[in-house]
């Protein structure tokens, strides 16, 4: 049932080169899930979110200091190594200095026609951060319909807001299909289709939403035995874990991560002022930690999800080095442990040990479930 | 899996389904494959009938096989031919007279997948819990030092794990670091560690790389230093990357250590420093994780 997802995770590139070739339409690479991609795709630009292959590499070392994290440097080389050279444009919204040095290493040694930096306030709770977001977002729009020498019309943002809303609303509704006992979809597949939203075309996308949508409530997966965990981190398309997760004894039913629920969680809501329409949806969105001082309002959000979805523990995923998620941490286990979630915490690499991390897994999973261990 | 064996001496007779038989026609068996050395206990109630211990080696679904048979002669039962029938179909009721037994096998540590045999499998932390729930219960953190990694676990009464943390891929803090620095000094392991408790000055270890502080100490030695304070150095390093996974979990009293480090006299004083507590033992130290493993299968009785 999510088979076509899983082809379009594994054939990213080749997707996105097939897409160009069938529609003439550009491709922009975006470097974090701030990316306005109302406006990409208002001027039939595919939004590509730019991941990781979770190989080792040897070509970012010169250009980030090691003690960058792991997936901006995964996401150089794969730029550094012409993976994506499909791309006719990169765009950074401003989010943490590890991506920033990522999209700056791109612009220096990655031929690309068009680059853009957005500065997107780094205080989103502050009532100045919509306005300010605005008035950034003007001028970018300004400078993409200049390098596309089209102007974007009413229409044609109506027309953006209304895809990509329709998208996060069908994902929304694939997550409502988590919450009961009776989960109908595995943390795997939710991954394949999450992530996937990332680079495929919205339409596209969507109607393979609707497929899957008109056929879940029939499914049967028999996974009422098994324990509901959540996962929380930074960005996360490490499908080996979560397959190893959900072998051991787990479902994965929730998650709070950018390349998941932050990513598409909440809808651009409608406004005469389309560019403050789009603005107030980034700013408004479930926070990244490097956007979420000092308030923490994402840890609000995760207790929401967590009780929502009923979940019995959570699986704190690190990036090694991020340092936004690692500013949160000691909170985060602190807010988990008042709020009795159970809570395992990980360091990833862009390679990751699989056994050392089973062993971490089951035993969290015997300590959730220890006294039903026969 | 249940599985039937002959015993020497008839244990239950005439008894004609699970239900009916008391927990002395069962035979609870632990085995703990860790990284360096595999251990079994065997469990009849609340009585431990038989223990054994050999190397991993190379081979762990092997050092099972034998950890297992040398802790049924251990135990005198009469090992069975081949462990093979295990693997059969579990035994689900019938006659069970005859002086046959029911054996059910809970594998743990890093190798537990590799014992065919096993009715399931568990972790160490879980094991090394439960263990120490049976045998000091009042132990409210429990700290083991194996050979690839150090846990620290936070345990409510009968050695339920409430929070546990692990080192990170890095051999610091292990018993393997320990191992590879008495190989450096040219000292077996029990002799490092007499020769560190006799020490009352360690040196600093700056290095946490086990390979790095191979250089240190060498380092150390040719400028001068005493074995003895470059011994309890090393030890004390140890115990400082434990206390800080101990730190990170908020540990309670009293702290209990498992595992066959925990013979160590130097690394009791160092981790007893370190946690500014008292360190309290269990008897037969590394078998406690087998122990556990057992103690869960008499659970799944």
């Amino acid at each position: 049932m999510f088979s076509q997802f899983k082809e379009w995770y594994e054939k990213r590139h080749e997707y996105a080169k097939s897409w160009k070739e069938r529609t003439g339409g550009k491709a922009m690479g975006c470097f974090c899930s701030y990316a306005p991609e109302e406006i990409l795709v208002a001027a039939n630009w595919l939004p590509v979110r730019l991941l990781g292959s979770h190989e080792p590499q040897d070509v970012a070392e010169k250009h980030i200091f090691g003690m960058f994290c792991p997936f901006c440097r995964d996401v150089l080389a794969q730029g550094l190594y012409g993976r994506y050279a499909y791309l006719d444009g990169i765009l950074l919204t401003q989010s943490c200095i590890h991506l920033r040095q990522t999209y700056m290493s791109w612009k220096d040694h990655v031929p690309v026609d068009f680059t853009y930096y957005i500065y997107m306030p780094m205080k989103v709770q502050t009532p100045h951060a919509i306005p300010y977001h605005r008035s950034e977002l003007v001028k970018f729009r300004a400078a993409f319909e200049e390098f596309n020498r089209v102007k974007l019309t009413d229409d044609d943002l109506d027309r953006g807001i209304r895809l990509v809303n329709e998208n996060r609303d069908l994902m929304h509704q694939v997550y409502e299909y988590r919450k009961s006992s009776d989960v109908k979809l595995t943390g795997t597949e939710a991954m394949w289709m999450s992530v996937s939203s990332t680079w495929v075309d919205k339409e596209e996308h969507s109607a393979e939403i609707r497929k899957v949508l008109r056929q879940l409530p029939d499914r049967q997966l028999n996974r009422e035995d098994t324990a509901r965990l959540m996962f929380i981190g930074s960005e996360n398309d490490d499908i080996p874990f979560i397959e190893m997760v959900e072998r051991v004894g787990a479902t994965v039913v929730q998650d709070d991560h950018c390349t998941g629920t932050r990513y598409f969680w909440n809808l651009c809501e409608p406004d005469e002022d389309r560019m403050k329409a789009i603005a107030e949806r980034y700013i408004k969105r479930p926070a990244c930690p490097a956007k979420d001082w000092e308030e923490r309002t994402r840890f609000a959000h995760i207790l929401h999800l967590a009780r929502d979805w009923d979940v019995q523990g959570a699986v704190i995923i690190q990036q090694k080095f991020c340092d936004p998620h690692e500013t949160d941490m000691v909170p985060l286990r602190k807010f988990l442990d008042d709020n009795d979630i159970p809570n395992l915490m990980l360091e990833f690499d862009a390679t990751n040990p699989l056994g050392p991390f089973r062993i971490r897994v089951e035993a969290f999973l015997e300590m959730i479930g220890s006294e039903d261990l026969f | 899996m249940h599985l039937l064996i002959k015993e020497k001496q008839p244990v239950m007779k005439n008894h004609q389904c699970n239900s009916e038989r008391s927990e002395e026609s069962f035979y609870c068996v632990g085995i703990d494959v860790g990284s360096r050395t595999t251990k079994a206990v065997i469990l009849n109630g609340s009585r431990v009938l038989g223990r054994s211990f050999v190397a991993t080696g190379w081979t762990p679904d092997a050092s099972a096989e034998k950890a297992f048979r040398e802790a049924m002669a251990d135990a005198e039962l009469t090992p069975p031919a081949s462990v093979t029938p295990f693997r059969s179909p579990p035994v689900t009721g019938g006659d069970y007279g005859d002086g046959a037994v029911e054996y059910r096998i809970v594998a743990t540590g890093y190798g537990r997948v590799t014992v065919p045999f096993a009715d399931r499998t568990i972790t160490e932390i879980t094991a090394h819990a439960r263990g120490v729930g049976r045998q000091l219960p009042h132990a409210r953190t429990l700290i083991d030092v194996g050979g690839q990694d150090s846990k620290v676990m936070l345990l409510e009464e009968g050695g339920l794990v409430t929070d546990f943390a692990m080192n990170d891929r890095c051999a610091a803090g292990s018993g393997k670091f320990l191992e590879f620095l008495a190989l450096s000094m040219n000292l077996s392991v029990e002799e490092f560690a007499e020769l560190a408790f006799s020490s009352h000055n360690p040196v600093s270890i700056s290095s946490i790389c086990t390979v790095f502080a191979e250089s240190e100490v060498l380092s150390l030695l040719a400028e001068g230093a005493m074995r003895e304070d470059v011994a309890a150095g090393v030890h004390r390093s140890i115990a400082q990357r434990v206390a800080q996974l101990a730190h990170s979990l908020h540990p309670l009293s009293p702290v209990a250590f498992s595992g066959g480090v925990a013979y160590n006299r130097c690394m009791i004083r160092e981790l007893s420093f370190e946690l500014g507590c008292e360190i309290i033992i269990p008897e037969m130290p590394e078998y406690t994780g087998a122990l556990g493993a057992a103690i869960v299968a008499a659970e799944g009785m």
